[in-house]
């Protein structure tokens, strides 16, 4: 369990926003709670504590007040009246009155000797000696020697002057006669339920709850004296708990001590009780040889009825509170985990080399970190595999351009091998070639010896064409003779055609005028006819002679056409014998040349010879240079060797790349 | 030849009487026929041309054409015919007809009437002979346009017949310039 939470950020996240989210809500609930049950415990204290002071400065107050009237009455004048003539009748409405205004119970006059002489309340006078005056009880009897002692007024404590009498306490003040001798004491009964009138009766006190809330609960006071027994009755015990029921002893005992204080205590039926006491201070203010505490006691349960409502809103809150923040937990813990889950996935896929690999963007208008981070992987994986296709694409490239190196190499190294085959071939033929130029060193001396008897014989030659030149020219001037008497007799056969074009014009002539005769015999008629026989037969005659005309001007034509091709004959003979000349000329200078290039042929064999000595010792350096480039190609073919190694690295180097690349989906 | 003679000498003797028989015929038509007319035989552009010797004054070689300017184109010009000034008619530019390559030797055969005078002028002259008027026929359609309002007809071997009396009475050969 543990483990599948540290593994899904989901469930971290969970348990983060839980942590988050209760622990400062448990935290400010307790601390509210603790702060405001504090709170509330110390104003219920507060509330019951100044309800209790109250109650005090009241009773205390009633109390001085009673003293004070009292001592005022045993004063007067009337009161030693009344003692010095014994009208205690007539004083009786004075009593009254004053009964009724302080709430005395009874009024009682004692005389000198301790004995009761009036009670108001019977309204009864009693003599001094008879048996009729009752029986002065003990507390009457304690208070009387007291006053007597102290000439001072006193109180005595709550009491039951005599069985079945309702507790009561008695306060007594010293009359002095006109002589200034105490000869009597009054004394007040006040009923312990006047008291205790003036202590439960809390609201008609006015007296103000403390605080709004916290004055809900029902509260008691009442008035304990030193024997732990109550001296006011108590709201849930009535008038008979008075001198009856105990409280716990160890409160009046801290009152003594402290004056004032909270605590609490145990009721009769066994609840919890709050209370704050204090000591009345009788002592102090009337100077009573005993003192009181007053108690203000409220339920517990009551007091804290509020208390306990607010530890159920709390805590209840809190509940709801918790529920709340678990269910936005897992809505934003699914939010950002839900996005990251995927793109975890798609890492694992990418870390196996499968590039396809896109995040589905639930909403594609998330701009925060998470939906750019998601936007920015589904690009980046985008441009990878991008990359990854060009690097795919690069590796088969290179993986090619490799297989070309290597077989560029191979070729290389067979081409190598062929070059040093080659140079050893070329250092074979240059010593042919050394063995060749000797030869030819042999060969040029000859030719330079055959130059010398070639140049003699070109010598004759010339001679000879200047021989025919002469011959030729012989020739010219017989062609030149035969030209000129063809031209001749081309003008006589031109002057025998103008005769013939005379003769043909005077044919024509004769032919229309034989028309015109003709015509004339005609218009002659019948002396005509003879006329016309004879224009008839000089027609026939001009065209004989037209006809005798024709054919020697065919002739003449043809005889012209032999002619012109003599003259024509002769011209090309003129032309051959110009070019005869010319060609003997030409002759002459050729061979003239040839003597010429033939000294320079002779020459030049001796400047073959020379340069082929020459070229013997470039041969012999060629060798050399053979040499040392047939170590080079040694080298160049150990290095081709090592280049072969090199690439065979490079193209295993190559499929590995590819290997590699080719694990890569895209 | 040898082996048949009698037969051979029967046909050439078959083939002399009908020469002669059609030879004899030839005669009779010819004096059977109506009247003869006289021509002169001339050739102008390729065709032959015949027109009577009734109103033919001479033929004379054509010499020293002087060319008139402004005068219509059938008017090839005039020349001088012994002391004579005569204009010479080109039937060509007349007809119609294309025209000949120049530097030919021409002839004029001049027309003579009461009222006019000119030469027509002839690429050839081949002569004087004699045409039956029952062989003129109507012209040819070939010869159809202008010349055939100078024609008499043409002759069965297909000389055209010009006449003569027409050309000269044309008012068209009348110019004033």
């Amino acid at each position: 369990m543990f483990r599948s939470i540290s593994k899904s950020i989901m469930a971290k996240l969970l348990v983060q926003f839980f942590l988050v989210g209760i622990i400062p809500l448990i935290g400010m609930g307790t601390l509210t709670y603790y702060l405001s049950k504090d709170a509330i415990k110390s104003e219920v204290f507060q509330n019951i504590t100044s309800i209790n002071g109250i109650k005090k400065v009241q009773i205390l107050e009633f109390l001085k007040d009673r003293m004070q009237n009292l001592t005022l009455l045993s004063r007067t004048q009337q009161i030693r009246n009344m003692i010095n003539n014994k009208t205690y009748q007539e004083m009786s409405p004075i009593f009254e009155y004053y009964m009724q205004a302080f709430g005395y119970s009874d009024i009682l006059l004692l005389n000198e000797s301790g004995q009761i002489v009036y009670s108001a309340t019977s309204n009864t006078e009693y003599a001094a000696d008879s048996k009729t005056v009752p029986e002065t009880g003990a507390a009457l009897k304690g208070l009387w020697e007291k006053i007597v002692d102290s000439e001072t007024p006193m109180m005595t404590d709550m009491l039951r002057y005599k069985t079945g009498a309702e507790p009561a306490l008695f306060i007594g003040a010293p009359v002095y006669a006109d002589t200034g001798e105490l000869y009597a004491v009054l004394i007040c009964q006040i009923n312990a339920a006047r008291v205790s009138a003036l202590i439960v009766d809390a609201p008609s006190t006015g007296i103000p709850d403390a605080g709004g809330g916290a004055g809900k609960f029902k509260r008691d006071t009442y008035i304990v004296g030193p024997d732990s027994l109550l001296r006011t009755k108590s709201a849930h015990s009535g008038n008979d708990a008075v001198l009856k029921e105990r409280v716990d002893p160890g409160i009046y005992n801290l009152a003594l001590k402290q004056i004032g204080g909270t605590g609490k205590s145990m009721d009769a039926s066994g609840e919890s009780l709050l209370n704050a006491y204090s000591l009345v201070g009788l002592q102090k203010a009337m100077g009573t040889d005993f003192d009181w505490v007053i108690m203000t006691v409220v339920n517990e349960n009551e007091a804290f009825a509020l208390l306990h409502k607010l530890k159920i809103n709390t805590f209840g809150g809190m509940v709801i509170f918790v529920l709340l923040v678990g269910i936005a937990g897992i809505f934003q813990s699914r939010m950002i985990a839900r996005p990251i889950n995927e793109l975890s996935y798609r890492v694992v896929k990418l870390n196996d080399g499968d590039f396809t690999a896109e995040v589905p963007l639930t909403d594609p208008n998330r701009n925060d970190e998470i939906g750019m981070l998601l936007r920015t992987f589904n690009d980046g994986s985008k441009k990878f595999r991008h990359q990854m296709k060009s690097l795919l694409d690069s590796t088969n490239l290179l993986i090619e351009s490799i297989t070309r190196i290597s077989t560029t190499a191979s070729q290389l190294a067979t081409s190598a091998s062929e070059t040093s085959s080659s140079i050893s071939e070329v250092t074979t033929t240059v010593e042919e070639v050394k063995q060749t130029s000797q030869v030819a060193t042999e060969k040029a001396e000859y030719v330079a010896q055959s130059a010398d008897s070639t140049t003699r014989i070109s010598h004759a030659g010339k001679q000879a064409t200047e021989n025919t030149m002469i011959g030729i020219d012989r020739i010219r001037e017989e062609m030149n003779a035969i030209a000129e008497s063809t031209v001749q007799l081309s003008a006589q056969t031109k002057s025998i055609e103008d005769i013939i074009n005379t003769v043909s014009d005077i044919a024509d002539q004769s032919n229309i005028l034989s028309v015109n005769a003709a015509i004339e015999a005609a218009k002659a008629g019948e002396h005509g006819k003879g006329f016309s026989v004879v224009a008839q037969e000089v027609k026939s005659l001009a065209n004989q002679s037209k006809e005798a005309t024709n054919q020697v001007r065919g002739i003449l034509s043809d005889i012209q056409k032999a002619t012109s091709a003599a003259v024509m004959a002769t011209e090309r003979g003129t032309r051959s014998v110009a070019e005869a000349i010319e060609l003997s000329e030409q002759a002459g200078n050729a061979i003239d040349r040839l003597s010429g290039r033939v000294t320079e042929s002779a020459e030049a064999a001796m400047q073959i010879t020379a340069s082929n000595q020459q070229q013997l010792a470039g041969m012999d350096q060629l060798s050399q240079a053979m040499e040392s480039i047939n170590d080079a190609t040694q080298q160049n073919l150990d290095g081709v060797k090592q280049l072969e190694d090199a690439i065979k690295n490079l193209e295993d180097m190559a499929q590995t790349l590819k290997i590699i690349t080719a694990t890569y989906k895209i | 030849m040898n082996d048949e003679p009698c037969a051979t000498t029967g046909l050439t003797e078959q083939i002399l009487k009908i020469r002669a028989e059609q030879l004899a015929r030839i005669r009779l038509s010819r004096e059977t026929r109506g009247d003869f007319i006289t021509v002169v035989e001339f050739r102008i552009a390729q065709e032959i041309y015949a027109i009577e010797l009734t109103h033919i004054r001479t033929i004379h070689p054509l010499k020293d054409l002087t060319y008139i300017p402004g005068a219509p184109s059938f008017i090839k010009g005039i020349f001088n015919l012994r002391g004579e000034i005569i204009s010479v008619v080109d039937l060509k530019h007349f007809f119609n007809l294309p025209d000949q390559k120049p530097g030919h030797a021409h002839q004029v055969i001049i027309l003579s009437s009461k009222d006019m005078e000119f030469g027509i002028l002839s690429d050839a002259i081949f002569g004087v002979r004699e045409i039956n008027t029952d062989d003129i026929r109507d012209s040819l359609p070939a010869l159809a346009g202008i010349r055939q309002e100078y024609l008499k007809g043409v002759t069965g071997s297909g000389i055209a017949v010009l006449d003569d009396e027409k050309l000269l009475n044309d008012q068209k050969m009348i110019i004033f310039l």
